[in-house]
């Protein structure tokens, strides 16, 4: 027999708001094991674009360490170098539609779009700095130290707290 | 997700037993439109649900459906949920003022807001009373408890349930999302956390959009699709895509969660759909309260 389903929009009554104060429990944590990488470009890439990693903290400094030698001049290279095109390519067609969407008020498009970009330029490299907090190297810690001393650099604070993690030792590991 | 406004669509997910059909089953019609399900029996587990999306508005939800006891059954959508926002500025970027960072927060809230109804996914983000972004730079200044974060580490140290609740303590509101904007997060200026908060989250000065709607998704219980199984069925533009310049998508499985999951800040914390919250293990783990799958799509996403 067939039967149907009216899909209504009447509204259910008002929201209800239960307030909870005092009261600062977390979330249980879930560690979800990510697949290991099988090669430092994709650490690399993977290291650098990502800004969040709930789940699985810990996980990908584990592979930064496991190809410290092969990561150290990537990333000193991605701080020197541009942040590839197909990246930026992206953030500015999101911020575009982004900014559409919003109805941006008290601004233009192209000052949104130009801010967005920035901001993930500076995030991109000082994922390359902070890598290299953890991976390390000659050249690498060199490249902090310079960094961290030219207090005219917009990166001079995370080259320091990149020092500060690679000199305590955050993270101690041998190479397999 | 395409919703329902004028000509579009609602869709329905029905739990129960139809011939052929994997559960559950998805129908779609056109808006105010009966949408017709078939043949329908009831499930011998008791996996017999309605759930209904539409846009702008929460998910609709009907448990216990008896099939056989009736042609037709209506499902009723709640008022969307409106839930307060609150900015801390720990820090803020000498290259753009308190002015310009309420300046794009508010243009923020906008576009999370345009993006969260486009995808149905019922939230509405409201600026909290005492405003959208409050500077606390002097207070992350002088209190060592505070000035912590701003360079925020993602530890027992920072995310422990002593050191957050003394930030909360001094730097809080109770009814609302509160997001610390901070110098850094693990040593980067565009990163973000949420702690496993259900209302705190961090970013970092120079995060962009995509990355502080995608800390309160968090918040909402949901995780990256890309670290886990269900990674084929996603993409970089899903909001919780763990790197991605682009984030603009939810799941209907996502939607789903974000209401009724036990471990949602909307159930959880703001009281939100208590009645029908459930644990959303996967497809849940009481027969009688079944999840959509986190990859379930009912409209095609990019």
């Amino acid at each position: 027999m067939a039967r149907s389903l009216a899909a209504s929009l009447a509204i259910l009554g008002g929201c209800i708001l239960v307030m909870t104060t005092g009261c600062y429990k977390s979330q249980p944590r879930v560690r979800i094991p990510i697949p290991p990488l099988n090669d430092a470009e994709s650490v690399k890439r993977l290291w650098l674009r990502q800004t969040c990693d709930t789940n699985q903290e810990g996980q990908l400094e584990a592979q930064l360490v496991r190809f410290r030698v092969e990561l150290e001049p990537l990333f000193v290279q991605a701080f020197k170098d541009r942040v590839p095109a197909a990246d930026l390519s992206a953030v500015e067609v999101a911020a575009t539609r982004q900014f559409k969407e919003a109805k941006g008020y008290n601004a233009d498009v192209s000052e949104h779009v130009a801010r967005e970009r920035n901001n993930y330029i500076s995030g991109y490299r000082s994922a390359a700095l902070s890598g290299l907090g953890i991976v390390g190297g000659v050249e690498g810690r060199r490249l902090l130290e310079q960094v961290a001393a030219d207090s005219q650099s917009p990166f001079s604070h995370n080259a320091q707290l990149a020092l500060q993690a690679l000199l305590g030792g955050k993270i101690k590991a041998s190479r397999p | 997700m395409t919703g329902c406004t004028g000509t579009t669509e609602n869709g329905v997910l029905v739990w129960g037993q139809l011939p052929g059909a994997t559960m559950p089953a998805q129908f779609t019609a056109p808006c105010g439109t009966t949408i017709s399900a078939g043949a329908v029996t009831n499930n011998v587990l008791g996996r017999n649900q309605i759930t209904s999306f539409t846009k702008g508005k929460p998910p609709a939800i009907r448990t216990g459906v008896n099939w056989g006891s009736s042609n037709s059954f209506t499902v009723s959508h709640p008022a969307p949920v409106h839930v307060g926002v609150k900015f801390w500025a720990l820090y803020i970027d000498p290259l753009c003022n308190l002015s310009c960072v309420q300046t794009n927060l508010n243009n923020w809230l906008s576009w999370a807001n345009a993006m969260l109804s486009r995808e149905g996914a019922g939230i509405v983000l409201t600026a909290s009373s005492t405003g959208l972004v409050t500077d606390k730079t002097g207070v992350a200044n002088t209190k060592p408890k505070v000035r912590k974060y701003k360079n925020m580490k993602e530890t027992q140290a920072y995310c422990g349930k002593r050191p957050i609740s003394k930030l909360a303590s001094l730097i809080k509101e109770s009814n609302a999302f509160n997001v610390y904007i901070v110098q850094t997060v693990k040593d980067e200026n565009a990163r973000g956390t949420s702690c496993y908060q259900y209302d705190m989250a961090f970013v970092a000065h120079q995060s962009i959009w995509g990355t502080i709607l995608h800390e309160i998704g968090h918040n909402l219980y949901l995780y990256h699709p890309d670290d886990s199984a269900v990674a084929p069925f996603f993409n970089a533009k899903n909001l919780m895509w763990s790197d991605s310049p682009d984030r603009d998508y939810l799941s209907e499985g996502q939607t789903f969660r974000m209401h009724f999951s036990q471990e949602s800040a909307l159930v959880k914390k703001f009281g939100f759909r208590e009645l029908e919250k459930r644990d959303c293990l996967d497809e849940g783990t009481d027969d009688n309260k079944p999840c959509p799958k986190y990859e379930k799509f009912i409209w095609p996403d990019p």
